[in-house]
């Protein structure tokens, strides 16, 4: 179950990812605006509160799901924050000539990045993929033991003691998110700001 | 073929091209001359818009490119190649896949002509029996003229040279510097930045001499080398011939 889910979700955070790097490394702000929100808040929020949206908020718009495929989306998503900045720093770090060089040639940015880019930044992130594959193999011990289970039955409890279960396990994790979600992103533009520094 | 007009260039601040006006014709064999940071590195990229100048226009064949976008730009470099001093080799790809890539997925050509095409290219340049060897297997002159190969594979208009030889070691500068004459022969259109003066006054119809931003002085090697007008371009050439 466990690594049945890591491989799905790192599959989906890898699709994920991979537009999402692009996205991140565009001049066009309609990509980049978007993408960064995304990262940013994924990557300041813990995984529990993102699965307790996913669990509780999706059934409470009347999207009902079957417990792995919440955990499927929930932690594809969460991985594809992770994947997106690995996916951004490889491409970036593939020298600017080669750009250059394939652009030079006549193929379009986007074949330069298909052809050119994409496939020697592929090779450099290898490591922090498997390093990512395995923190996710972590999370989702936590998906597939402490939140499916437990957090179904916290909700199954709950809903038989109220018939507004779902509406306010969404208000408690959105409240959750609303504290956490500032002081995260506090805490990583301090970060930011320190490594710039040295 | 190209009309360079009014062609100013700011980064930020920094003003790096400052008015060139400039005319290449077909067949002609221009080299670029002058000091590092003269900024002729950056007026050979306004020409196929890898840098986009800041005012001017950029004409080629008569249109004028500097207000196409996309598609279109996408167009005109197929028909301007580029060579790089950094050389800028495709590093996961073999020799053969570098230079069958362009015109496999920007031309449309099958497998099988644009192999015919880069089979015919490298073996004149000598490299019939690296076809599919790796950039990393190979020496820098090596790697410089499958990056020539490479362009002339999409069978360009016009060629421009960027110090082609300057990131080469010492003994690998004539192979390349070959393959550029034997280019020349063709009757291929160049424009060239080199700092190898022999070469230049072998094979240039004109010789620009560049300095902050500005072309200085113009004309034949004989005019520039033998009798330069400009106390400028006396000086670098001094410098440079020692
Ligand atoms: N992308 C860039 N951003 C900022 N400054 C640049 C850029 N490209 C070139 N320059 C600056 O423009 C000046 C001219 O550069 P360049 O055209 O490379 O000169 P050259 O090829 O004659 O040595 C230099 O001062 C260089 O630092
Ligand atoms: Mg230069």
């Amino acid at each position: 179950m466990t690594v049945e889910l890591t491989i799905i979700s790192v599959g989906l955070g890898v699709i994920i990812g991979i537009f999402g790097g692009i996205a991140r490394v565009s001049r066009n702000p309609l990509l980049l605006i978007p993408s960064t929100i995304y990262v940013e808040v994924i990557r300041g929020t813990p995984l529990l509160a993102q699965l307790f949206l996913v669990y509780f908020g999706l059934p409470s718009l009347g999207i009902n799901l079957p417990p792995f495929t919440a955990a499927v989306i929930a932690m594809g998503i969460n991985s594809g924050a992770y994947v997106t900045e690995i996916f951004r720093g490889g491409i970036q770090s593939i020298e600017k000539g080669q750009m250059e060089a394939a652009r030079s040639l006549g193929l379009s940015y986007l074949q330069a990045m298909r052809y050119i880019i994409l496939p020697q930044a592929f090779k450099r992130i290898l490591p922090p993929l498997g390093n990512e594959f395995i923190a996710m193999l972590k999370d989702s011990s936590l998906a597939s033991t402490i939140a499916i289970a437990e957090l179904m039955r916290v909700g199954r409890e709950i809903t038989s003691r109220t018939f507004r279960s779902f509406e306010v396990l969404t208000v408690v994790a959105l409240l959750y998110l609303a504290i956490t979600l500032p002081l995260s992103l506090i805490v990583r533009y301090a970060e930011r700001r320190m490594s710039v520094s040295d | 073929m190209i009309r360079l007009e009014k062609i100013y260039k700011r980064f930020g601040k920094l003003e790096v091209l400052r008015g060139i006006d400039l005319n290449i014709d077909k067949g002609e064999v221009v080299v670029i001359i002058g000091p590092s940071g003269a900024g002729k590195s950056t007026l050979l990229r306004c020409i196929n818009l890898l840098e986009r100048p800041t005012s001017g226009r950029v004409i080629f064949e008569g249109v004028d490119i500097t207000k196409m976008d996309g598609r279109d730009i996408d167009k005109v470099r197929e028909r301007i190649g580029m060579v790089f001093q950094h050389i800028n080799l495709f590093n996961h790809l073999d020799v053969m896949d570098n230079v069958i890539l362009a015109p496999m997925k920007v031309k449309g050509l099958s497998k099988g002509e644009a192999e015919q095409i880069a089979r015919a290219l490298l073996e004149r340049m000598g490299l019939g029996d690296k076809l599919y060897a790796y950039p990393s297997q190979l020496s820098g002159g090596q790697r410089q003229r499958v990056a020539i190969a490479r362009a002339l594979a999409m069978q360009p208009d016009i060629m421009l040279f960027d110090e082609p030889t300057s990131a080469l070691d010492p003994e690998m500068i004539k192979e390349v510097l070959d393959v550029m004459k034997a280019l020349v022969n063709d009757g291929m259109t160049m424009a060239i930045v080199t700092h190898e003066m022999g070469f230049a006054k072998e094979v240039a119809s004109r010789i620009i001499f560049m300095d902050d931003g500005c072309i200085v002085e113009e004309g034949t090697p004989k005019e520039i080398f033998s009798n330069p007008k400009e106390e400028r371009t006396a000086m670098f050439l001094s410098k440079i011939l020692y």
